[in-house]
């Protein structure tokens, strides 16, 4: 039970506090349950496209087109599952005790920060890849080397076009949770 | 699980608790609005995971706090606005004007005292003033009693020494 007797008590509860708008609160849980789900949604149907692409144009790829597409399809699926399980566990921290939060909030933010330099490194190697596999189309097609080339230059591009804002987005999301994880470093030391 | 009715019942009993809370983290008054909004919903939604391994008043406590901390790491680099003459300390049901003036000015020096303190006093103080007993405090805070009582004591010295209680 409180103590009204100790001054800092008593004055503590004499603060002015906010009445909750309930109905508010409810909304905003069901939108907050609409949006993660819609977030895991999108994450899965991003699979989507490659594993059509996979499936339509299997009679006709090459041994070197198929294996292709299949490393994409897996380091995407894997990553997929990595973003979720993240999402998940990152929603579970939020009941522990505030040490424990503390601590893990901070290994949370370093996986974040893995996935984000993994992906910055990945959108910079995508142009390689993506001569890698224009050239490798060409040889195993035997394409005039013409076609092979305006084939690259569309493909690097259109690549560009894509890589160059989510580049710039993965590098903002990664000063910003860095300066976070730096903040809760600085936390965990005062909860000593 | 609790339905629906239990829930918001929990959230009107602990509205005014997250409201104080919030103000122990954030001096701007819309954000600490803003704050305890946030606290809140995050309760509303971490009801619906309560398994009763602890009780609900600690586990609401952790889950504000939590929120709490998050805020200070989000929000630590940015531009500040506190803006303290945007608080309403308003002491309700006080008919004396100066009396309200000379509460209010106490009010924000104790919030100031509060919030000069580093995280894990302010946390163990503001449970200690809202009546948690250490048992409770060690709970949310994943400390053990001798530790909160260490804290807490060093921590009610300070604030006392610069509200003028010693």
């Amino acid at each position: 039970m409180n103590d009204f007797t100790d001054p800092l008590n008593a004055l503590w509860l004499q603060q002015t506090t906010d009445d909750p708008n309930v109905y508010h609160i409810q909304q905003r849980a069901k939108w907050e349950r609409r949006k993660q789900l819609l977030y895991t949604t999108i994450d899965i149907l991003v699979l989507l496209p490659l594993a059509l692409i996979a499936l339509w144009f299997y009679p006709d790829m090459s041994l070197f087109e198929t294996l292709f597409l299949i490393g994409i399809v897996s380091i995407c699926a894997v990553y997929t599952g990595y973003i979720l399980w993240l999402r998940v566990r990152v929603i579970a921290i939020q009941r522990q005790s505030v040490r424990d939060f503390v601590t893990l909030s901070i290994s949370v933010l370093a996986l974040k920060l893995r996935i984000l330099s993994a992906t910055k490194w990945s959108i910079l190697t995508a142009p390689v890849i993506v001569i890698f596999f224009y050239v490798g189309i060409g040889v195993d097609r035997e394409l005039p080397i013409f076609e092979t080339v305006k084939l690259l230059g569309v493909a690097l591009v259109a690549t560009t076009a894509f890589c160059l804002p989510f580049w710039i987005w993965c590098k903002r999301r990664y000063a910003r949770f860095l300066q976070e994880k730096r903040n809760f470093e600085s936390l965990a030391t005062q909860n000593r | 699980m609790l339905d629906q009715q239990q829930k918001q019942q929990i959230l009107q009993e602990y509205a005014p608790i997250l409201s104080r809370v919030a103000t122990s983290y954030e001096a701007n008054a819309a954000m600490a609005q803003e704050l305890s909004q946030e606290m809140c919903l995050a309760v509303w939604q971490s009801l619906s995971k309560f398994k009763g391994n602890s009780s609900v008043k600690t586990y609401i406590y952790r889950v504000a706090h939590n929120k709490g901390v998050s805020h200070v790491a989000y929000h630590a680099n940015r531009p500040k606005h506190a803006d303290m003459s945007e608080h309403s300390m308003d002491i309700a049901c006080s008919t004396n004007v100066e009396t309200t003036v000379s509460s209010n000015q106490q009010i924000q020096e104790l919030l100031t005292a509060v919030r000069n303190l580093s995280m894990s006093s302010r946390q163990v103080l503001t449970m200690s003033m809202e009546g948690l007993s250490y048992q409770e405090i060690g709970e949310v805070m994943g400390m053990n009693t001798n530790q909160v009582g260490v804290i807490l004591n060093r921590a009610k010295k300070q604030v006392k020494k610069v509200l003028n209680y010693e």
